[in-house]
């Protein structure tokens, strides 16, 4: 489902070059769950949002699902970005003033789904990560699990090819990311492919395959 | 993103930011006020004295002694007089067909007293003719003697109020007016009629032309008011004007003749030129208004990079991102010229209440104006934030 082939990445950093990404080779199938694990500034960050065409590549190439996405345009990315891929972020990213259901409804309405269908879609998104009797709240009422589960929720919408997790349970006690985890795990159950990282050992470890990055280089256990 | 999907989510922006969008809607919404307030003002003034001019009637001409300058439109602006305007001149433009009535002024102003009481107010010397031509009828007593324009009769009209503030409730019919060195017996008294082109017609004295000729020293006329027939051509007529008077006067043609289309015209063409630089003036402040928005755009853009990335790493394409900052300031400015239209009318509609004598209204150009310059402003001075907004990349979402 998706294929890189010797993605390379510098940045800039003063003088220097950095080479975040060096080389990378990876594929991934449908059903897959990988976890990233790796020391802080080994390039995690980077790849995933290369995996989520938020970042572009120095060189190489990225197929998602036959498309060769390095020859889209920005346009075209952000279509495959709303269409094919779901992200979840260590800080949640919702909007504050905007419920959960309104926060979880976003990517329909830049789809422009309308509304009837959207708020049947997203109630049933809703109670799939146990928030149905949370869905009128607001961010500020949602306690550090539920708002990553509004998060999920939001990322699983529109039922992606793909979703990409940076470190989903940086910002939360053990007790609530390992229900997170097990929601993930859930998902995966269900055929969903994820690719994740992590910090935390006991979670990299649940996942089906165990990436490592150690100063751009990517190996597999 | 849908239209009515767009808006929802521009509405929560307004509800989150009260603040913001409470001062910048104050600020649009007087800018249009102000807009509709200054054109309706200048509107309603022109209305108010066209209708003073219009009571004229367009049957009667005003015959000026000296040359009118400038030739069209404009202010009339005269040269020294070449030859006076005679009471002969008067009479012979009379004679002219077509011609009802001609009444001669010389106006000047004097003291007018009655015992103890004195008061300074504007004297007319006319005839009888004046009376018809300027539409005033006498309530009590009886009009100019018909002779006025031969005879310097010592009597009077007195306007009411001139009348009230001499005689008080006392009957004024017979009683005799000191003015400056002459003596007038009062016959008759005005009946109650407002202003009219300026002049408190309540607050004069009205005597015999001849009269005046020895208060004022002088024979020459003021004016000449020539009231005509409905069906005359005015502007034939004003022709026999000009060609009578020249002949009379050596072949100097050295009168003006105003006609109160012609009166009309230059005012109104005055008034319009007000309005529109009025207008233009209020309009600077939808531009200050549009600077504010364009600054606190920008100030907005900055603090929701976070939100803009979210939404691109959401599918949303950059002309969608641009789209939600224009369309936010535009439905502000909407809502707020919308109000100010609300609040120019509600300050009219007061206006209205409290000064009965001028009918305040809005020229139908003025809020359409008013909202499309707004609107436009709006457009223009948010078009940079939004850019801004659009350049944004994804991974701003990603920063903590
Ligand atoms: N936009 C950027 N510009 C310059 N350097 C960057 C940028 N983003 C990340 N880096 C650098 O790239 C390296 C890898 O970053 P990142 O992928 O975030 O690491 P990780 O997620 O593994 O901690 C780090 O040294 C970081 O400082
Ligand atoms: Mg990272």
């Amino acid at each position: 489902m998706i294929k890189l082939q010797q993605v390379n990445k510098w940045f800039k950093s003063g003088e220097d070059r950095l080479h975040v990404l060096n080389d990378i080779n990876l594929q991934i199938d449908a059903g897959d769950y990988l976890s990233i694990m790796g020391p802080s500034g080994s390039g995690k960050s980077t790849l995933l949002n290369m995996l989520g065409l938020l970042d572009v590549f120095d060189s190489g190439e990225y197929w998602l699902n036959d498309v060769a996405t390095h020859q889209l345009s920005e346009e075209q990315r952000a279509d495959v970005r709303g269409q094919q891929i779901g992200f979840i972020f260590q800080n949640f990213q919702l909007i504050n003033r905007l419920t959960a259901a309104e926060n979880v409804a976003l990517p329909l309405m830049l789809a422009n789904m309308d509304k009837a269908e959207r708020q049947h879609t997203v109630s049933g998104v809703l109670s799939q990560v146990g928030l149905a009797d949370r869905m009128h709240h607001l961010p500020g009422q949602l306690s550090g699990g539920q708002l990553q589960r509004v998060a999920i929720a939001r990322a699983i919408v529109q039922q992606p090819a793909l979703i990409l997790a940076d470190e989903p349970t940086g910002n939360l006690d053990q007790h609530a990311g390992h229900d997170i985890i097990t929601l993930l795990e859930s998902l995966n159950q269900q055929g969903q492919t994820i690719v994740m990282v992590t910090h935390d050992q006991d979670m990299g470890a649940r996942a089906k395959r165990h990436i490592r990055m150690v100063d751009g280089v990517l190996s597999e256990e | 993103m849908k239209t009515s999907d767009l808006l929802q989510f521009t509405l929560t922006v307004f509800v989150r930011h009260r603040w913001r969008t409470a001062m910048l809607s104050t600020c649009v919404a007087l800018g249009v006020a102000a807009v509709v307030l200054l054109t309706s003002l200048g509107e309603s003034a022109r209305r108010y004295v066209a209708k003073e001019f219009a009571m004229l009637g367009s049957d009667m001409l005003i015959v000026l002694p000296g040359k009118k300058q400038t030739s069209g439109g404009g202010i009339p602006m005269y040269a020294s007089t070449v030859r006076d305007l005679t009471l002969e001149d008067a009479a012979a433009i009379k004679q002219l067909p077509g011609v009802t009535a001609v009444a001669p002024i010389i106006a000047g102003s004097a003291n007018v007293a009655f015992g103890a009481r004195n008061r300074d107010c504007i004297v007319i010397g006319s005839t009888r003719e004046f009376l018809t031509v300027r539409q005033l009828s006498i309530a009590s007593g009886q009009s100019l003697p018909a002779d006025a324009d031969s005879i310097g009769r010592p009597v009077a009209l007195i306007g009411s109020e001139l009348k009230t503030s001499l005689f008080g409730e006392q009957n004024a019919l017979g009683k005799m007016l000191d003015v400056d060195n002459y003596r007038y017996q009062v016959i008759g008294i005005l009946a109650e009629r407002g202003e009219s082109l300026g002049l408190d017609m309540r607050n004069m004295l009205i005597i015999p032309v001849r009269s005046s000729e020895a208060l004022f020293s002088s024979e020459a006329l003021f004016r000449m008011l020539v009231d005509s027939h409905p069906q005359t051509d005015k502007a034939q007529l004003k022709n026999a004007i000009y060609q009578l008077v020249k002949q009379r006067h050596q072949g100097e043609e050295d009168i003006t003749i105003i006609t109160q289309q012609s009166v009309m015209q230059a005012f109104n063409s005055i008034m319009l030129t007000l309005t529109a630089v009025v207008g233009l003036l209020a309009s600077v402040s939808l531009v200050i208004a549009g600077i504010l928005i364009m600054n606190l755009s920008l100030i907005s853009v900055q603090q929701r990079r976070a939100e803009i990335g979210l939404l691109k790493v959401l599918g949303a394409h950059a002309d969608l991102v641009a789209r939600l900052f224009v369309t936010e300031s535009l439905l502000l400015v909407g809502i707020a010229g919308l109000l100010g239209l609300g609040l120019s009318s509600l300050i009219i509609w007061l206006a209205n209440q409290w000064v009965p004598i001028i009918t305040f209204v809005t020229p139908w150009w003025s809020p359409i104006i008013a909202m499309l310059l707004a609107l436009l402003t709006a457009w223009l001075f948010s078009y940079m934030p939004a850019r801004r907004a659009a350049a944004i990349a994804p991974v701003e979402a990603l920063r903590p």
